[in-house]
């Protein structure tokens, strides 16, 4: 028999109502006579909310109510809140009254005991309704429960009415909340099926099992260790992706077996990025024995990402590869549910100024310390949280955010501190969560660790965090933000003062779903990848990947020190998952990198003990050759090129190559081993490349050339070159670009060429100063459009360039995260097609239409002549098209070419100095400015040609020519 | 018969007494081109005033740069329309003459088109810009004349078909060769009708005048053009827009 428990709602966050009896529906909803009081009935006399109630009569010593079984609602251990209304008939005399549990318990004395619900004796009249009832755990032994509502006080029958009771579970089980349980009492299988050649049949177990059914699951014919027992998780409901189960399994060898086999809990569990399946162990038991049951206990957790499961098998496997076991009394609980709906949540946040003299819902953590409303200080208006008293570093104010901080949301949190300089110099301030789960505390930080040094000068100091994502499900009430100290030894517990506490749910953005797709858009042209990380294989910025591009390569996650950190240990776990998502999405991959010549991001293993000695050369080569190996054969076919060897020049060595410390043990040879060994082991077909920066400058191009020349000429496989191409918005230009890749092209034919990590920060290059960011600014929309035409030129340059270029990969897909943004200083930097909020930027339609540009569409013209021969005065106007702002317009030159008529020369007097500035010109506005020509000696019938070069927002340039223009 | 002929001269005279127009060649815009080729448009201009001149100054294409760029014709020749005239001109590359050539990218794929608009700027004069005694103080006013245009790229049509499209072409050439020759032949009523109302002999010598001028200059300057009365025969695209802006106001805020 499949026994389903309470198959509550999945998506809770910690608390769920599970009863509520409000009786609108004419009925007693279940209710009946308890202890000799009358049968209650559904009544309209009264109601505490909607129309009806329910109406009692106590037994004629005052005795007795009504009541409800809640056998089926209340699980064993959990946690629940009880309450109802209640309210005297019109002339009854007051009284008291309150909830009980007649609970059946071996562990009550005579089996029985009365638990009082919440308060005893709450004071109830016939003038209005009055809240009863209260918090209630229920024990793990009961085997009855009654809920009754009763009088306390009366010797005489009175009558009452019961209205509005609702049970919440504020806290599951030990253990979770049970979703399905399988004993096999029924005789059947309950849905388990062979994993494997097995047989499974329904038995008695020679040794009495868990839960005295004499049923178990008998596993015979095993012929190989992962052979058992499995059941298909997708068909049990309540096994949903993002929560997290406790799976409970009892296993009995069929026969002895000295060699002490184990048993195993697994999964296998198959989806788009993986047809054949990956296996998940989740517990292995003790030694197994035929005499006794042994438990075996795992948890289990699963998600939709980077596509949904289209299997999931559990199974139980054992070490022997031969034994025949028992299992029984299976049980799936959820410990914790899957992060909700932030739709249903309170998304109000919490901010504590203070200003009403009290706490604000702060108080000391240990109970210890002592936390004081003051105005001695105050960050904004006059009172400010004083903590002192601290009694550890951990001892400080807290704040409960339950209910205001949910499983999967993001927050920003800002505080303000203060320390006094009687206090020292510095103090490290930590804020962290305390967090409990189905009895389980954690404390995830969310400044990081240790935290925010802050200096104690009597100044106020911002802590903040712009964006915390919170990753912890929690029991009822069970989550706190908290402040401490963390001093580098021993214990600080200095007193602060705190101010303008912020708490603010972060919407998640949601993107564009009426735009083109940019890898859509340039099919013809090439593949269009973006750099990711593990945060972007979910959610919008998953969707953003997903509509916008056709390759990805990892920002990080194949480095040398991300897979294998320590030699020998690999590490590929974010990476399979950001090829996970590629092959769900039918993108490509680029495997970056290999070797970095330069040593960053590279354990110190690789390179030995770094000297050039022949002992030293044979390990950094085995070095380089073993984790090549390895990780091109870990990834196979699932990437398609590799930067074997990353960033290997330096123009300013004679041998234009890096001198790292790879090239400082084997000099360049360091390339060929790299290189050869990709060949050797990467599959067939997979392209190998050097990838490096600042192909475009002259001296690197020289040097690329060479390099590629120098291993072309020794046979050294090669494949390809990537140009990473982080640019500025003053540099390169779109000319060098061409050149680069025509140099490439003409010099090695054959050779692919690929744009590997394309940005384009708003800052002109070597300004390692400026911060549009600074003092809460954000970069001008007259920057984000100069930003958008560069875009537009890059790109109809590299359109051009089709059949030498084979992919352009961005760095990045949006600016909320791009490494400009610490390098070269931390500063606000916006390179991508999207801003912070995944929104499509001018850098977007620069790249896919740029007739969506601000500026497109301007236009110029004459637009009168006046005045006399030696004074004419042509009006020349620019007129914006109606897209968006035409900014830092202006007129280049004014030049006029004589075309007809005997030669003369006009004199132009222009408004001033050229650039003759427009400025910003509104969509569909226009701007005019009058040139002074004096054409004396000019026949009436000399014609000119007018040409004016003009730019706006620094890219969008063009040329007016307009010719047959007589004075 | 009398009363049919004048109706259609009536309807004929009702539909071309319109605004200065400039059409193109061909009327709708559309052009197409297999990558790496140019297109480009010719143009009919009309001069329905009985006193000016239209002289062109200049081409713009407005419209995305994504598959191709514009270059502009009409800078560099003189074109120029006189009363109750009709211009036409056809595109022709080695020549330069018609509004101006759109190089379709030879990288460009097959399907991809590119909407967009071409601007003539013009100028009107009320003397004759090519007569000895032209003022150019007789300046009018000026314009831009905007036509809607779509470049369409075709795509590579495949080596067998080539073979057989070049032998169709080359049978059916000599009638092609005929048919054009037909239709440059044919007069259209809209110069007809218009130029009946008010003709008189200072009209026929003027038209000779321009028509002899035209010649001498074809030979002499073979890129500039010049057209009377009598040149041309189109009335259409009447509809095209003509944005005026004979001495418009000073721009408030303009910088």
């Amino acid at each position: 028999m499949i026994l389903v428990l309470a198959l509550l709602c999945a998506s809770h966050l910690g608390a769920q109502v599970v009863a509520t009896y409000d009786f609108e529906d004419g009925t007693v909803q279940g209710w009946s006579s308890f202890n000799g009081a009358s049968t209650p009935v559904s009544t309209t006399a009264a109601a505490y909310t909607g129309t009806h109630s329910l109406l009692t009569t106590t037994g004629a010593t005052g005795a007795g109510g009504p009541s409800i079984l809640l056998n089926s609602v209340l699980l064993p251990g959990a946690q629940y809140t009880i309450t109802g209304y209640l309210r005297l008939t019109s002339g009854e005399t007051a009284t008291n009254a309150n909830f009980t549990i007649k609970r059946s318990d071996p562990g009550c004395s005579g089996g029985t005991c009365y638990d009082t619900i919440g308060t005893y004796q709450v004071p109830v009249t016939a003038s209005g309704f009055a809240q009863i009832g209260g918090m209630y755990t229920v024990s793990t032994t009961e085997t009855g429960l009654q809920l009754y509502a009763q009088l306390v006080g009366p010797t005489t029958a009175q009558s009452f009415y019961l209205d509005d009771v609702v049970i919440t579970e504020t806290a599951p089980p030990a253990g979770g909340t049970p979703i399905a349980t399988y004993t096999f009492a029924d005789g059947g299988l309950d849905g388990w099926a062979p994993f494997g050649s097995v047989t499974l049949a329904n038995t008695a177990p020679p040794v009495a099992d868990p839960d005295g059914d004499h049923h178990a699951l008998l596993v015979t014919n095993r012929t190989a260790g992962y052979m058992g027992p499995s059941l298909n998780l997708l068909n049990v409901s309540g096994v949903v992706a993002g929560a997290t189960y406790q799976i409970t399994a009892y296993v009995l060898l069929a026969n002895p077996d000295s060699a002490n086999p184990t048993a195993t809990l697994s999964t296998k569990l198959t989806n788009c990025a993986n047809s054949s399946g990956a296996y998940s162990n989740l517990a292995t038991s003790a030694a197994l024995s035929s005499t006794a049951w042994t438990k075996v206990q795992g948890t289990l957790t699963f998600s939709n990402i980077p596509g949904p499961p289209s299997s999931l098998t559990f199974y139980i496997q054992s070490s022997s590869a031969t034994d025949s076991f028992y299992i029984d009394d299976v049980t799936i609980s959820e410990l914790s549910p899957p992060p909700p709906n932030p739709s249903q949540q309170d998304n109000t946040g919490i901010t504590t100024t203070f200003e009403d003299g009290g706490l604000d819902g702060w108080s000391s953590r240990t109970g210890s310390s002592t936390l004081t409303n003051t105005t001695a200080a105050a960050h904004s208006g006059t009172h400010s949280l004083l903590t002192t008293g601290r009694v550890a570093n951990y001892d400080g104010p807290q704040i409960s955010v339950a209910d205001k901080m949910y499983n999967g949301s993001q927050y920003s949190i800002s505080v303000w501190v203060m320390l006094l300089p009687a206090d020292g110099s510095t103090h490290v301030i930590n804020m962290s969560l305390q967090v409990t789960l189905a009895g389980t505390t954690s404390y995830p930080g969310v400044t990081g660790y240790p935290g925010v040094t802050v200096p104690a000068d009597g100044a106020w100091h911002q802590i903040k965090v712009p964006a915390y994502n919170m990753a912890s499900s929690y029991d009822t009430g069970a989550a706190h933000l908290y402040l401490q100290t963390v001093p580098a030894s021993g214990n600080d517990l200095v007193s602060f003062y705190i101010d303008d506490f912020q708490l603010t749910y972060l919407a998640p953005p949601t993107i564009q779903s009426n735009i083109p797709s940019i890898f859509q858009s340039l099919s013809h042209y090439f593949p269009i990848g973006a750099e990711v990380d593990t945060t972007d294989l979910s959610g919008p910025h998953a969707q953003l990947l997903e509509k916008h591009f056709n390759s990805l390569v990892s920002g990080n996650d194949m480095k040398w020190s991300s897979v294998e950190a320590t030699k020998g240990t690999y590490t590929y776990g974010n990476a399979d998952s950001e090829i996970g998502l590629a092959k769900c999405n039918d993108m490509q991959v680029r495997g970056h990198n290999l070797v970095w010549a330069t040593g960053q991001q590279t354990p110190a293993y690789a390179t030995g003990d770094g000297t050039n000695s022949p002992a030293n050369q044979a390990v950094v080569t085995a070095n380089i050759q073993e984790h090549i190996q390895s990780e091109v054969q870990h990834f196979g076919t699932n990437v398609y090129v590799w930067d074997v060897v990353n960033e290997p020049l330096d123009p300013n060595q004679p041998d234009c190559l890096n001198h790292g410390p790879f090239y400082n043990v084997l000099g360049k040879s360091y390339i060929d081993v790299a290189l050869e060994a990709a060949r050797q082991y990467a599959p067939a077909g997979t392209k190998l490349f050097i990838n490096d920066y600042s192909t475009t400058d002259p001296n690197r191009l020289a040097c690329l050339v060479s390099v590629v020349h120098d291993l072309k000429n020794r046979g050294i496989p090669l494949d390809g070159v990537g140009h990473e191409m982080h640019n500025a918005i003053n540099y390169p230009s779109t000319a060098a670009i061409v050149n680069t890749i025509n140099t490439i092209a003409g010099t090695f034919p054959g050779l692919e060429q690929q744009i590997t990590e394309m940005d384009l920060s708003v800052y002109n290059a070597g300004n390692n100063t400026s911060n549009y960011g600074a003092n809460g600014g954000t970069v001008p929309a007259s920057v984000l459009a100069e930003q958008g035409w560069l875009y537009e030129q890059y790109f109809t340059a590299l359109r051009q360039l089709t059949g030498k270029l084979s992919a352009v990969t961005f760095w990045g897909m949006a600016d909320d995260d791009t490494w400009l943004d610490s390098f070269p200083i931390n500063r606000l930097d916006m390179p991508l097609p999207f801003d912070t909020g995944l929104q499509a930027k001018p850098a977007y339609w620069g790249i896919v239409d740029p007739t969506q540009l601000p500026g497109f569409g301007l236009t110029f013209s004459l637009t009168s002549k006046t005045g006399t021969q030696n004074a004419r005065v042509w009006i020349l106007a620019a007129n914006n098209g109606n897209v968006g702002t035409a900014y830092a317009t202006q007129i280049k030159g004014f030049t006029l070419t004589q075309t007809s008529g005997a030669a003369c020369t006009p004199v132009i007097t222009p408004p001033g100095a050229f650039p003759v500035v427009l400025g910003d010109i509104a969509a569909g506005g226009a701007a005019s400015e009058s040139f002074t020509i004096d054409f004396t000696g000019c026949a009436a019938l000399a014609r000119f040609t007018l040409s004016v070069p003009w730019s706006s927002a620094t890219y969008n340039t063009g040329t007016y020519v307009s010719g047959n223009q007589f004075r | 018969m009398n009363r049919i002929v004048l109706v259609l001269m009536t309807a004929a005279f009702a539909t071309c007494a319109q605004a200065d127009s400039l059409a193109l060649i061909p009327v709708s815009g559309a052009a197409g081109g297999l990558p790496g080729t140019t297109v480009g448009w010719g143009f009919t201009l009309t001069d329905t005033s009985t006193s000016n001149w239209i002289v062109l100054n200049d081409s713009t294409f407005i419209g995305s740069p994504v598959y191709g760029s514009y270059t502009d014709y009409v800078s560099s020749m003189f074109y120029v329309a006189g009363p109750s005239s009709t211009l036409q001109v056809s595109w022709n590359k080695a020549l330069l003459s018609g509004t101006g050539e759109f190089d379709i990218f030879a990288t460009d794929p097959a399907g991809a088109v590119t909407p967009g608009t071409i601007n003539v700027d013009y100028s009107v004069f009320s003397q004759d810009p090519n007569s000895p005694t032209f003022d150019p103080s007789s300046l009018v006013t000026s314009g831009t004349f905007s036509d809607p245009v779509q470049i369409e790229v075709t795509p590579e049509p495949a080596s067998w078909t080539l073979l057989i499209a070049a032998a169709l072409l080359s049978a059916m050439l000599p009638g092609w060769r005929r048919r054009a020759g037909y239709c440059r032949g044919v007069l259209a009523s809209c110069s007809f009708a218009q130029a009946r109302p008010g003709f008189n002999w200072s009209d026929r010598a003027m038209e000779r005048y321009a028509s002899a001028f035209r010649l001498s200059l074809r030979s002499a300057m073979p890129r500039h053009r010049y057209a009377s009365a009598r040149l041309g025969s189109s009335c259409i695209a009447l509809s095209k827009s003509r944005k005026a802006r004979s001495n418009p106001p000073p721009i408030p805020g303009g910088r």
